[in-house]
């Protein structure tokens, strides 16, 4: 019996325990229903109905949808837009080109360093030697515009341009006096040279130096400060049938334009009176200057110009002529200019190597002057190695032919190593200008002499990095 | 600007640029071309001189380019598919002609092949 209380309740209806009782679900009716969303614009009480007849409704309607669509509106004008800075071109067409060649002569921040002047009488003289000399202020200009100075150099270090006299140097100078001397003399002298260098070794610092003594000495100076813009197929050229070779008359243009800067006052007072050729009229200019001009105004007759202005300059009354090129090695092989057969053309084909050669080699001859070229041992072929030692090739080897003749008779002029009593004239100079830093001892010029193997560009760059 | 083969070019463009815009010249026959009328590379459209302009269009006149050259390219094809040789229903096809295999790299072929090759 006592156990027939629990069998009835087993009987009832099962009791779940409290916790999984399902909870008493409320249905909220369906006015008072939550949105789904929390949105204010649901939110909202739903419009109430369209009703046409009345007709306010309707206007009620338009409102709300003018309404939303303002809102939106807002919300789009609320979106800035990312402010997309203008870019600003770091260089203009060419800008960088021009900055990359610009010339640095002066340094304001350098201490000023007295220095004697490199005046012409001090020329070919060996006392000189091993001596800094600062390039006079009436030459700079014109050895600038004629592009004596080149990028690279030790030029903006200093406050002045100087430069140092070594045994080359005045063996230029003291051909310059002879030439000076003939001119004196009435007599006739052409001398004829190949500064032959290793890179750094100061060739085209000698140049440089011939040409500031040539200035002072009132010669005209025509330089092709690297003739690899002449071989490089990166200028205008053509076939002139006159002249048989292949003309560059821009670059002619642009040469012809810096003998003009360099030269005016002198070829403004040499009278010309010989009838020249001009494209296919002759013409008769009343100075040498103007018959230049007439090829910078006309490039298409510039060649025709430069060749006439030769053929003036090398007449017997003109004053002497110091005709100068860079870069030998580089017009002694093919041009990357082609012809009209798809054939690279010799450099030698060109119309300005083409002239040069022919004084250089004395096939024609200036009657008072000094032609005079400059070459590294790297880029060159084995015929202008050959040519310059005065060798003759191998029978079995390859050769190009006209190679040796075009600098048959031109002596060469080694460009040798500094001493060790120039590398300390040089040190000394750094030192004053503030480019060297260090104590100018025994050790440290034997020290230098030895890092840089007498190199002068190497010198200069070791004494440089000292510094910092 | 300057007028090629009908179509305005600007005159800054580089010759080499502008010639090889066209269906049929390439860098060879450009440098070849430009030797035969003394145009070094870096030449630019507005360097040229009227007459040496006037020679080049008139050699590219002369020459097979463009739609000209596509539709030979065409007929070629149209004649060896309609030879019903194997090299021609290859091109029909969309596979390589010349012996290569279709396993994996025959992207070019189905690139280029199609019954109208485009050019």
């Amino acid at each position: 019996m006592v156990l027939l209380p629990l069998s009835l309740r087993c009987l009832g209806a099962p009791r779940l325990p409290l916790v999984l009782r399902p909870l008493p679900r409320v249905f909220p009716t369906s006015g008072a229903a939550a949105s789904f969303t929390t949105s204010s614009t649901l939110l909202a009480n739903p419009p109430k109905k369209a009703n046409p007849q009345k007709g306010g409704n309707v206007k009620n309607l338009k409102a709300i949808a003018a309404k939303q669509r303002a809102s939106s509106n807002k919300f789009q004008h609320k979106r800035k837009k990312r402010d997309i800075p203008e870019r600003k071109r770091q260089y203009l067409d060419g800008q960088r080109k021009i900055i990359k060649n610009t010339i640095v002569l002066s340094n304001t921040n350098a201490p000023a360093i007295t220095l004697p002047e490199m005046a012409k009488e001090l020329a070919g003289n060996p006392e000189t030697e091993n001596t800094v000399f600062e390039i006079p202020g009436s030459v700079v200009d014109k050895l600038r515009h004629i592009e004596a100075f080149k990028t690279g150099q030790h030029w903006p270090y200093f406050q002045k341009p100087g430069t140092l006299v070594r045994k080359e140097s005045t063996e230029i100078g003291a051909m310059i006096n002879a030439v000076n001397e003939a001119r004196l003399n009435k007599t006739e002298l052409h001398e004829r040279r190949i500064l032959d260098g290793v890179k750094g070794s100061g060739r085209s610092i000698l140049l440089a130096q011939a040409m500031a003594w040539a200035f002072q000495s009132d010669w005209v100076v025509i330089s092709i400060p690297n003739s690899l813009d002449l071989v490089l197929g990166h200028t205008e050229y053509e076939y002139d049938t006159h002249w048989n070779v292949w003309v560059q008359k821009e670059y002619t243009a642009a040469l012809l334009q810096r003998i003009h800067k360099a030269n005016a006052p002198l070829l403004k007072n040499l009278k010309s009176t010989t009838p020249h050729r001009v494209g296919k009229t002759e013409k008769t200019f009343q100075t040498l200057l103007k018959l230049v001009d007439a090829g910078i105004e006309d490039s298409t007759v510039s060649h025709d110009i430069f060749m006439a202005l030769i053929a003036e300059l090398s007449m017997t009354d003109r004053p002497p002529v110091l005709f100068a090129l860079d870069n030998l090695s580089l017009i002694s092989r093919l041009s990357e200019n082609r012809d009209t057969g798809f054939a690279k053309i010799h450099a030698h084909d060109l119309g300005i190597p083409n002239i040069f050669l022919s004084y250089l080699n004395g096939t024609k001859d200036f009657p008072r002057g000094l032609t005079i070229a400059a070459t590294a041992p790297s880029p060159r072929t084995p015929d202008l190695t050959l040519a310059l030692k005065g060798e003759k090739p191998g029978p079995w080897d390859k050769t190009d032919e006209r190679i040796a003749p075009s600098i048959k008779g031109a002596k060469v002029v080694k460009c040798d190593p500094l001493r060790k009593e120039e590398v300390k004239t040089l040190m000394d100079w750094y030192t004053a200008g503030g480019i060297y830093k260090g104590a100018v001892t025994l050790e440290t010029v034997a020290e230098s002499y030895a890092l840089s193997n007498g190199n002068p560009a190497e010198l200069f760059k070791g004494c440089l990095r000292l510094k910092y | 600007m300057v007028f090629l083969l009908g179509v305005s070019i600007t005159e800054s463009t580089m010759v080499t640029k502008a010639l090889t815009s066209f269906y049929g010249i390439g860098p060879n026959v450009c440098a070849r071309l430009c030797a035969k009328h003394s145009i070094h590379p870096m030449a630019k459209l507005a360097s040229l001189q009227t007459p040496k302009l006037n020679e080049l269009q008139a050699d590219m006149a002369k020459m097979t380019l463009e739609n000209d050259l596509r539709k030979e390219l065409r007929d070629n094809i149209g004649r060896l598919r309609e030879l019903g040789t194997y090299r021609g229903r290859r091109h029909a096809q969309g596979l390589p002609v010349r012996g290569q295999k279709t396993k994996k790299q025959v992207a070019t072929a189905r690139r280029f092949n199609t019954l109208e090759r485009r050019g």
